[in-house]
């Protein structure tokens, strides 16, 4: 077996040459003329990863060497064009400890696949996949987007009622850009600060979700209305702001589901999150967010799957009924940032604590630390608690 | 007669040397001259922030434009995780927009106050909410010389109703240029918090302006932050509806 030959030291070496290899020569594009036709940049990561139940038990670990490539192409004064690629490299036994984690890569809830495990071994991985990949045609008010893109409709920062195209989930602080879905966007600008918008796209399983929003200014808040069809099984309108109370921001967003085919009494789904953030003068950060989820679906333990975006609803974005966020970030110095997050849900019995500390190293290189704390507070054995930690280099380009 | 326009002469002399137009000119009057001159009716230009601390720096390019109070638009250049960056201004309403996830975040006025960017600079300074002339009461204290420059000492104190973090400012105004030359900014318990100088005046489009600003924190006088203009050109029409949310998102696609 071609794995077990990979000894740690040269996996080390392979990781290290890719690192540096993956940045271009020509990571500049500053410099290139001023007929710029393409516009290129990008990133490469390095997370190392453990995961543990307690001090006692195992220890599961992974690297990850991930390389996303950016690229825009202007075609002519009205069309563009982009493909966004990731390259992932997981080496790890997080791979044998969860076995199936390996699938999840290759994942695509688009329509077109367009994700591979290229190499595919018990503790070595190695995914390409695209998320991103649009044409955009746009002329005076109006723009048309067609392909694989992001369509983000949300006010708030942790959950996303409105969110209903390419839902992601918070913990997966790892997924930048958050994941996009395959569909066709019409965008009017009716003025320099409000928006028509109609979207169609469909899924791996041919469900197409169809809906429109309209997005406008008054009394210096941005208020939002959507409705649509999700799935072809929901039917869901939805309302979403963005505003101020005593110069902090309050955001929030509601979405009601219906269950076009009914099959039980509890066939509706009502999701409402609502957020307040202050910044202090001395750039302390304030945050708290508020869910509701009546989806009784969610189930009263902690699965794996809240971690993954590929995954997650809109329908369903957290643990059942009420969760609370909250978070302080403080800059030490422009260099170091730290911050100090805690979400819990009462009804399930959990919390979770997010310390993370951010610095700047050089102009483009950032290392992070950071760790997701959950605790497990009933008395039910299936509960337990969980540990992540998580240390990552990143070079922009 | 003779004697008549001989005192007129005198009286004229007298004048213009005893402080010259700030006889005629009020201190309120001084500072709207000196704004009016930075901000034109107009002005699109490129600019490097730097951060200097002891022992490393940090640089933000942007590209700016502007329209009188109410427009204002700003693109983030460099660095790479920040580029694309967009901060847009239509009246009393900001937003920013983050192309990686396609998302316009609304920004609340508790975040103007907040540094641009870890720097010295205030979002506020950037995009300048508040106005230097309408937000303030003007006091004339007298002329000073300022790095070889004559300059107009003014103090200026917030209107109570004010969107300003400022408890005080103390402005000098180079009385041949009207530039801002030099600013003192003190909190509200009159602590001297920061120091703002001006440099290298140079002809920029159709005037001269000072290209190089630094803010100097009191308590860390080894710290600074630099604002230099790259190039600017002032005057130039821009249409209203270029400080639009859709030119905000394709202004941040073509940032090369």
């Amino acid at each position: 077996m071609k794995h077990e030959i990979i000894n740690g030291w040269s996996v080390h070496m392979i990781i290290l040459f890719l690192f540096f290899a993956l940045i271009p020569f020509s990571s500049n594009p500053q410099d290139s003329g001023k007929q710029t036709h393409f516009v290129f940049n990008g990133y490469v990561k390095d997370m190392q990863t453990f995961i543990f139940q307690d001090l006692n038990s195992d220890l599961i670990s992974a690297n990850l060497v991930h390389n996303r490539l950016n690229l825009k192409w202007f075609v002519s004064s009205s069309f563009t064009a982009a493909i966004e690629l990731r390259n992932r490299l997981l080496v790890g036994n997080l791979l044998t400890g969860y076995p199936g984690y390996n699938q999840t890569f290759e994942v695509d809830q688009g329509i077109t696949d367009l994700s591979w495990n290229l190499i595919d071994q018990k503790s070595l991985l190695f995914n390409t996949s695209a998320d991103r990949l649009w044409l955009q045609y746009s002329r005076d008010k109006f723009q048309i987007t067609a392909g694989r893109q992001r369509i983000n409709w949300g006010q708030t920062f942790v959950w996303n009622p409105n969110d209903i195209f390419n839902s992601y989930s918070y913990f997966d602080f790892d997924y930048e850009e958050k994941p996009g879905s395959d569909a066709i966007r019409f965008q009017y600008y009716t003025t320099p600060s409000s928006v028509v918008e109609f979207a169609i796209k469909s899924n791996n399983l041919n469900q197409a979700t169809l809906a429109a929003l309209y997005r406008f200014n008054r009394w210096n808040y941005d208020f939002q209305f959507i409705g649509g069809v999700v799935d072809q099984n929901d039917l869901v309108i939805g309302t979403g702001w963005s505003g101020q109370i005593a110069k902090g921001g309050f955001r929030g967003e509601a979405s009601y589901f219906i269950q076009e085919k009914k099959l039980s009494d509890s066939s509706s789904v009502f999701l409402a999150d609502i957020g307040y953030d202050y910044t202090f003068k001395n750039s302390l950060f304030l945050q708290f967010e508020f869910l509701y989820n009546s989806n009784r679906q969610s189930t009263g333990n902690f699965e794996m799957n809240l971690l993954n975006s590929q995954v997650m609803s809109a329908k369903n974005l957290f643990l059942s009924e009420c969760s609370l966020f909250g978070s302080l970030s403080y800059p030490f110095t422009p260099l170091i940032t730290g911050s100090f997050a805690g979400i819990g849900n009462p009804k399930n019995k959990m919390f979770f604590v997010i310390p993370s500390i951010s610095i700047s190293l050089l102009e483009n290189l950032e290392l992070t630390f950071t760790a997701q704390i959950m605790r497990y507070t009933g008395s039910e054995v299936t509960g337990q608690n969980l540990n992540m930690i998580y240390a990552r280099l990143k070079r922009s380009f | 007669m003779i004697k008549k326009i001989f005192l007129l002469y005198v009286l004229f002399i007298l004048t213009t040397i005893s402080g010259g137009e700030a006889q005629i000119m009020s201190a309120k009057e001084i500072v709207k001259r000196a704004d009016d001159k930075s901000r034109g009716l107009t002005s699109q230009g490129e600019m490097v922030m730097t951060i200097v601390r002891p022992s490393w720096t940090r640089s933000v390019g942007l590209k700016s434009w502007q329209k009188g109070t109410q427009y204002s638009m700003i693109l983030i250049t460099s660095p790479a995780k920040e580029k694309g960056q967009v901060f847009l201004k239509i009246k009393t309403d900001m937003w920013n927009w983050v192309p990686s996830i396609d998302k316009m975040i609304k920004i609340p006025p508790s975040m103007m106050m907040q540094s641009w960017m870890g720097s010295d600079f205030t979002n506020d300074d950037l995009v300048k909410e508040s106005s230097i002339v309408i937000d303030y009461t003007h006091r004339l204290l007298g002329q000073e010389i300022v790095r070889e420059k004559d300059c107009y000492k003014i103090e200026m104190i917030p209107l109570p109703e004010a969107a300003v973090t400022w408890g005080k400012l103390i402005l000098w105004i180079t009385t041949a240029g009207f530039d801002e030359w030099k600013v003192e900014y003190y909190d509200e318990d009159m602590k001297l918090i920061n120091v703002m100088n001006a440099f290298n005046t140079q002809r920029m489009g159709d005037r001269e302006i000072p290209t190089k600003l630094e803010i100097i924190p009191a308590e860390n006088p080894s710290n600074k932050t630099i604002l230099e203009t790259k190039s600017i050109v002032f005057n130039q029409s821009i249409d209203d509806g270029f400080f639009s949310q859709q030119i905000m998102k394709r202004l941040s696609q073509t940032s090369k």
